[in-house]
């Protein structure tokens, strides 16, 4: 019996553009050495998983499965993660709900309005900042002028005080979107992550009808 | 076997993958690559010590295929030569310093807690998170799934290694 490639169903499952992510070339490490071992390979998918590369260390968990499907230290990891990602998936449940409802679960269109939408406060926070710069310059430069101390520096200051409320509002603002943004973010990475783990948990307990549903797309 | 299966065998036979290190089109990136996309698929019962041969080609596809760089030999191979129980004494020195920031992050009781999960509350996985991860699944199917999963087991020390990191990732990662 053959081993069905994760890979190969990874694409069937995922689509092209899904999957290029997963599946790029490893930059091995221990490119100087003659040999490679799937430990090896085992410790930089530890490596980039606590570095926070996930996209990475699940490519190193699918090319020693590949190589190795008995690799227990692997499929722990798998296990492991599994696990780890629907105990998270789980915490959060009642608040990817109600994210899903409030979009309509059109989460990717959202993901990219939240981040125009922030992008634009940022844009006028740079500006209210550049204003505000140029308004304690002037009282800056003007700090020994009698005439203007007299007539002109209230009203800076209040315009200073104006534009400080301004950026305080818009600061606000621009952390709420950027926070429901990262929140809608993470809930698809995660989802996507509980699925790609799960299926490569699959192939491995059932790799026979993934080899039939593998066969099949080759026929067509 | 029906007319498909042997077809698929066939086309399975012709892109038959092959573990290869890739270098970079660049003189000076001296990094290679392993693509797991060419894996040499091992036959079963193969024993551990089994080596793989790996070639050296240039990282881009049939444009660049004249610029195929000295051929030079590199091996695969499976297996571990020291025992999984103190495998942190065994860990690569990265992977060591690595590990001594993740310690440092994850608790104990955390690490405990998941272990807990994995051994005793098996079917936390085939609830319904929202996410459709095996609800495919018969209960039958589900059942052979949670037995497997079971027959996933590492020594301690390996097992606790494995659980601190995918805490240390999702602790990194929570929103």
């Amino acid at each position: 019996m053959r081993v069905v490639p994760i890979k190969k169903v990874l694409k069937n499952y995922l689509g092209k553009n899904k999957v290029e992510k997963y599946l790029k070339g490893i930059e091995v490490i221990f490119s100087n050495k003659l040999t490679a071992n799937t430990m090896d390979m085992y410790q930089y998918a530890l490596s980039e998983f606590a570095e926070g590369e996930t996209e990475k260390a699940i490519n190193a968990i699918v090319f020693i499965l590949d190589f190795d499907r008995e690799h227990k230290l692997t499929l722990h990891l798998c296990k492991t993660m599994l696990f780890g990602l629907t105990q998270y998936v789980m915490e959060r449940k009642d608040d990817f709900a109600n994210l899903k409802k409030k979009y309509e679960n059109d989460l990717d269109s959202a993901t990219s309005k939240l981040k125009k939408k922030a992008k634009d406060i940022e844009k006028i926070l740079q500006e209210k900042e550049k204003a505000l710069e140029e308004e304690e310059k002037i009282v800056f430069d003007n700090r020994s002028n009698f005439i203007f101390n007299l007539f002109k520096k209230k009203k800076y200051k209040n315009n200073i005080n104006e534009i400080k409320n301004q950026l305080s509002t818009s600061k606000q603002e621009y952390d709420k979107y950027k926070d429901e943004c990262d929140k809608v973010e993470d809930m698809i990475q995660k989802e996507e992550y509980l699925k790609v783990i799960g299926l490569i948990v699959e192939i491995c307990i059932f790799p026979v009808r993934f080899e039939q549903e593998l066969a099949k797309t080759q026929w067509k | 076997m029906s007319n498909k299966d042997s077809n698929w065998e066939d086309s399975y036979q012709k892109e038959k993958p092959k573990i290869s290190i890739k270098r970079a089109r660049s003189a000076e990136v001296e990094s290679a690559s392993v693509s797991p996309s060419t894996v040499d698929l091992p036959e079963p019962n193969k024993k551990s010590e089994e080596v793989k041969e790996i070639e050296v080609e240039s990282k881009s596809t049939e444009k660049s295929k004249e610029e195929t760089l000295p051929v030079k030999e590199v091996k695969m191979t499976k297996g571990t030569d020291f025992p999984l129980d103190k495998i942190k004494q065994n860990l690569n020195p990265e992977l060591k310093e690595v590990m001594k920031k993740v310690d440092s992050k994850v608790s104990k009781q955390e690490v405990a807690s998941l272990i807990n999960t994995m051994e005793k509350n098996k079917d936390v996985i085939f609830e319904n998170t929202g996410v459709n991860v095996f609800d495919k699944l018969s209960l039958a199917d589900s059942s052979t799934l949670s037995k497997k999963l079971d027959e996933w087991n590492i020594p301690k020390e390996a097992s606790d290694l494995n659980a601190s990191v995918i805490l240390a990732w999702l602790n990194k990662n929570k929103k």
